[in-house]
């Protein structure tokens, strides 16, 4: 397969730093409000911060690819005296958790580095991160040309196809369309 | 020993810390509870650290507790109390201080007459407690702090402050004067927060010594000026629920009196402009004091702590508490004025005032409660 340059953006997360203040929550959910800035709910955000403030966890977590499938196994891990649970880091809007998923409709959230507002020098949740535990970047790499990823459209019926069936999908738009 | 500081939710001001001292669980500390058990014990932050874990957990303040505990020391040393009074105490300063909260947490000996408060223990325990009880105002524990000169703003601020607390009224403006003409030019520079360009004069004229300088200056007119801006702010911050930490109580805040009655529109579609929004803080500090001196409040009790500082000027202080009752609206016994009442809107306040003898009545100012009179039932109930 042919190799193309891609330029990829990259948040990275110091989590010593976070003070769990949820700002960058707060300015995610603003900013993807339709009308934009409407409403402010952080579980429609798509950076949630993991906050244990008796185990001194702070982990800001973006939303990365939906995923029909739970995982199998749970490992925790403990690194520097604190233990973590593997869906901690985890990024993926999946049937385990409530995380990452539009609390009405249930459909899955994914970070778009803010890309629907073009020429935005960063990310809304790195601008308003003032702890600065946010950190973008931007870095050319070469990769395989391959299908550009799915719009969110596709993303949100392939989600309902695995939750309700692509019969019963298609048997609901159906009946919307007569009505 | 690990910390961090953190936030409340939305917010950029650090003011807490999660502390994890070795051997003990993690525990949530606010900014100042640092130094209180340290500076009580005159031992350093690791003994402050640990017992303020054990501290935290039981439930008790970083604030008044330490001060009740040092209280009993010294009473201790002075003989007031004596080593019956402790029994089994350990010998070390850390480990009577252990010992002191353990004791006054379970309410056993000692600590129940503790547990009450430095003012109220010194009355139950007499033979001269009292003269140890020098840190109190209005029965509650202020800073521990014990200063020179007399500074006029913060007479006033300690004196008249009804929420007890000097944290509770402090804030908009620096609490002592910047050495230098420069730094006082660059700090006005982009003071946009003060509600009027005079308090940017207050400050540019403030001089560490020499004429302009305490108990002096702030003049008796700028203090009053100076402290009606403060508390106005603490009280708009509490009617609003706003938390202090991000308006009243920093320098230079991000919401202030300018875009304050902004949000207020925005958020309950309640039209206020500053004036309006001014008033309203000046009602609800007004029906404050209503209530304090329906509860027996007078002059007599708005004073600073006893040593606060080293060098006191009576008259001085007379004229201060003079001029802002005056510009509060209140009479020469602090009590708020008819006329003032009605102007805010509080005539049920005037009413209630006049019925119980406490305002419009020759020489009704006067009376005065006495310590521990019990309140009558309707007055129970209001309060309840």
């Amino acid at each position: 397969m042919p190799k193309v340059m891609k330029k990829i953006k990259h948040i990275t997360v110091n989590a010593d730093l976070c003070n769990g203040c949820r700002a960058c929550e707060v300015i995610c959910s603003l900013f993807h409000a339709s009308p934009r800035y409407s409403s402010n709910n952080p579980a429609r955000s798509r950076i949630r911060i993991v906050r244990e403030p008796l185990r001194d966890i702070y982990l800001p977590v973006y939303a990365g690819e939906y995923t029909a499938a739970e995982c199998t196994g749970r490992d925790t891990y403990i690194i520097d005296g604190k233990k973590y649970d593997e869906c901690d880091f985890c990024r993926a809007s999946c049937p385990s958790r409530d995380l990452f998923k539009e609390p009405d409709s249930g459909l899955p959230l994914k970070c778009d580095m803010c890309e629907d507002e073009p020429g935005l020098e960063k990310p809304k949740c790195v601008e308003w991160c003032i702890a600065e535990a946010l950190i973008y970047e931007e870095r050319e790499e070469e990769v395989e040309e391959g299908e550009p990823n799915p719009p969110d459209i596709e993303v949100g019926v392939a989600s309902m196809i695995d939750k309700y069936g692509l019969q019963q999908v298609l048997d609901t738009v159906a009946r919307m369309m007569k009505s | 020993m690990r910390t961090r500081l953190i936030s409340c939710y939305n917010c950029p001001m650090k003011c807490g810390a999660t502390i994890s001292v070795p051997g003990q669980p993690t525990y949530m500390m606010k900014c100042y509870s640092k130094l209180t058990y340290t500076m009580a014990a005159y031992s350093d932050l690791e003994f402050g650290f640990k017992i303020a874990q054990r501290a935290t957990e039981y439930g008790v303040d970083g604030f008044s507790t330490p001060q009740v505990m040092a209280f009993a020391l010294e009473l201790l040393e002075a003989g007031i109390l004596t080593d019956a009074d402790f029994p089994g105490m350990p010998a070390d300063v850390e480990g009577r201080f252990f010992w002191l909260l353990d004791r006054i947490v379970r309410r056993e000996g000692i600590g129940d007459v503790l547990a009450d408060g430095t003012y109220w223990a010194a009355k139950r325990i007499g033979k001269g407690a009292e003269k140890f009880n020098h840190n109190t105002i209005k029965k509650q524990e202020q800073l521990p702090l014990k200063l020179g000169m007399l500074n006029p703003v913060y007479y006033l601020m300690y004196s008249t402050g009804e929420k007890i607390n000097i944290t509770q009224i402090e804030g908009q403006f620096p609490q002592a004067p910047f050495p230098t003409m420069e730094e006082r030019e660059a700090f006005v520079k982009d003071w946009f927060q003060v509600p009027d360009d005079k308090f940017k004069q207050y400050l540019l004229d403030w001089e560490p010594r020499g004429e302009n300088s305490n108990p002096l200056y702030p003049s008796v007119e700028a203090s009053c000026d100076i402290v009606d801006w403060q508390e106005k702010m603490h009280y708009i911050d509490d009617a609003l629920g706003t938390c202090a930490g991000l308006s009243s109580f920093p320098l230079k805040p991000p919401y202030h009196i300018h875009n304050f009655p902004g949000f207020i529109s925005a958020g309950t579609g309640i039209d206020f402009d500053e004036a309006s929004l001014w008033k309203a803080a000046t009602r609800n500090r007004t029906l404050l004091r209503a209530i304090n001196v329906r509860r027996g409040m007078r002059r007599a009790d708005d004073k600073p702590p006893e040593d606060h500082w080293k060098r006191r000027f009576p008259d001085l202080e007379r004229k201060l508490l003079d001029e802002y009752y005056k510009m509060k609206g209140f009479d020469g016994n602090g009590i708020p004025t008819k006329e003032s009442l009605l102007d805010l809107d509080l005539a049920c306040v005037a009413a209630d005032l006049e019925q119980r003898g406490i305002i419009g009545k020759a020489g009704a100012q006067s009376r005065k409660p006495a310590e521990g009179e019990k309140l009558d039932a309707k007055e129970a109930l209001s309060h309840a």
